[in-house]
């Protein structure tokens, strides 16, 4: 099936769900941002209508282009939501609850329509099943990064049902439109949030215990030698270390509790102590 | 006056910059001959073989010795040999250009810039590998078995560390640039000195 892009819906609008609606706006698509109460979807259009001039005052974006966005955005409740080419799915990550949705999903919307998961824990292989079988060669993984609107990458992980060619259709899209696109497969973690975990895991292991000195040492180590752009002490306490520990766990478990990504006792008792990083003012850092 | 030498191998990624360097340079085996008092050392290889070499250097009457630690536990190394002035990680190339450097005296000054002119981090200790060496190689390890998995073909493997955490290089691209034996060795001693199967290789 050719691929028509035009409009979509994104189905959850918290912070990625809202970054995901605007950037596909500020692409030019009809865009339905939904969730269950309309309330919240609302709230979240206005949010992102206010970043607009926010841009606009910055020089980003012409007044005629924030207003064009903003004639493309709209606010619907589940029952109220109308069909589109692409939806994509930014709820909680719990399993049953995207199971629900994608089936109910699947019985509403056109057969054309991609159906996508933002998740970064869930096999999407998994999530698919939740939908007919024809839908599962159009349901893929789109996993964007926080703020969507900014950082350029999407990780379109593909499972053995998705219909040839598709995965690299999309991707091509998506690297047309400013982005940069990591086609992979649906493995625990994607790509990135595999790799990744040792920037962390090994960082806790060199300073073994709580030891703030040694802590800004290797950040700034990995910075001014590595070039890495934010330490890892400094980056768990943005993230959330409790936030940081669960993706530890998903993947560690996923992978059978492969040493490679084993959580360490520091960081446990950090989330066990409630040290989460930023926004609790305490993690490896003090922000009081 | 102190002679003051070079020992080298073959594989240290600075040897072209070494064998430029205003001291004489010989390798391990033709050093035996030389009698020095300081020697510089970029030989490349585990805490055990480092610690073997070291004894050597000891029994020959050596009284200084500034030493590439990168794959070694250095921590262990500066403990058992009061030699051992400085400790660096000069094998593991930086995409700043730079590398960490412990130093027994942190006021000496022992013209490293004239042997190779990288900038130098100082830290508080070497520790096991040190930082960024041991950090990249536990990141190569796991995108060699990315590779080994299928996960992604390669480009996509660094596009997404580059685009997804802002990393300089892909992490590819980056062993590419240090050299899959500067990894191999670092992993290996990792392994040995810590009995963990967290640093498995392939």
């Amino acid at each position: 099936m050719a691929l028509q892009l035009k409009s979509m819906a994104v189905i959850g609008a918290g912070t990625m769900g809202k970054g995901i609606a605007q950037w596909f706006a500020q692409q030019g698509f009809q865009v339905q941002l939904v969730d269950t109460k309309i309330e919240i979807a609302q709230t979240s259009c206005h949010q992102i209508i206010a970043s607009w001039k926010k841009l606009v005052e910055k020089k980003k974006f012409t007044e005629e282009q924030a207003l064009m966005f903003e004639t493309m955005l709209s606010a619907k409740s589940l029952e109220e939501m109308n069909d589109c080419d692409l939806v994509i799915e930014a709820i909680v990550e719990k399993k049953e609850i995207k199971d629900q949705l994608f089936k109910d999903l699947d019985e509403k919307l056109p057969d054309h329509c991609i159906f996508a998961s933002n998740t970064s824990s869930l096999s999407i292989a998994e999530l698919s099943q939740a939908v007919s079988v024809k839908r599962r060669a159009r349901f893929l993984g789109l996993h964007f990064f926080n703020p969507a609107t900014i950082m350029k990458l999407v990780e379109v992980v593909g499972t053995s049902d998705v219909e040839d060619g598709l995965a690299m259709q999309i991707a091509s899209w998506f690297q047309k439109h400013g982005k940069e696109a990591a086609q992979c497969k649906d493995g625990p973690g994607f790509i990135v949030n595999r790799l990744a975990r040792s920037f962390y895991g090994e960082a806790l292991r060199i300073v073994g215990d709580e030891n703030t000195e040694q802590e800004r040492e290797v950040d700034s180590i990995l910075k001014q030698v590595g070039g890495f752009q934010m330490g890892p002490f400094e980056l768990m306490d943005l993230i959330g270390i409790d936030i940081n520990l669960d993706v530890t766990n998903i993947v560690w478990n996923a992978f059978h509790k492969n040493p490679r990504f084993a959580p360490h006792p520091l960081q446990e008792k950090m989330v066990k102590d409630g040290r989460f990083g930023k926004k609790t003012k305490k993690g490896f850092f003090s922000y009081e | 006056m102190n002679k003051e030498i070079i020992v080298h191998d073959n594989k240290h990624p600075l040897l072209a910059l070494l064998i430029k360097s205003k001291l004489d340079h010989y390798s391990r085996s033709e050093m035996l001959a030389q009698r020095p008092q300081v020697v510089w050392d970029f030989t490349l290889g585990t805490t055990s073989e480092k610690r073997e070499f070291y004894q050597e250097l000891r029994s020959m009457g050596v009284q200084q010795i500034h030493a590439d630690l990168t794959s070694c536990h250095g921590s262990l190394l500066i403990k058992e040999f009061p030699e051992l002035q400085t400790a660096f990680a000069s094998a593991c190339w930086s995409p700043k250009e730079s590398y960490e450097l412990w130093q027994r005296d942190p006021e000496a000054e022992f013209g490293l810039l004239e042997i190779f002119p990288l900038q130098p981090v100082e830290v508080q200790s070497p520790g096991h590998c040190f930082t960024y060496p041991r950090v990249i190689s536990t990141l190569i390890n796991e995108a060699r078995f990315a590779v080994r998995d299928g996960l992604a073909e390669v480009s996509d493997l660094d596009r997404a560390m580059k685009y997804g955490v802002n990393y300089p290089l892909g992490l590819v691209e980056w062993e590419a640039k240090i050299g899959k034996e500067i990894i191999d060795l670092i992993l290996r001693d990792l392994r040995e000195e810590t009995h963990s199967d967290r640093y498995q290789t392939l």
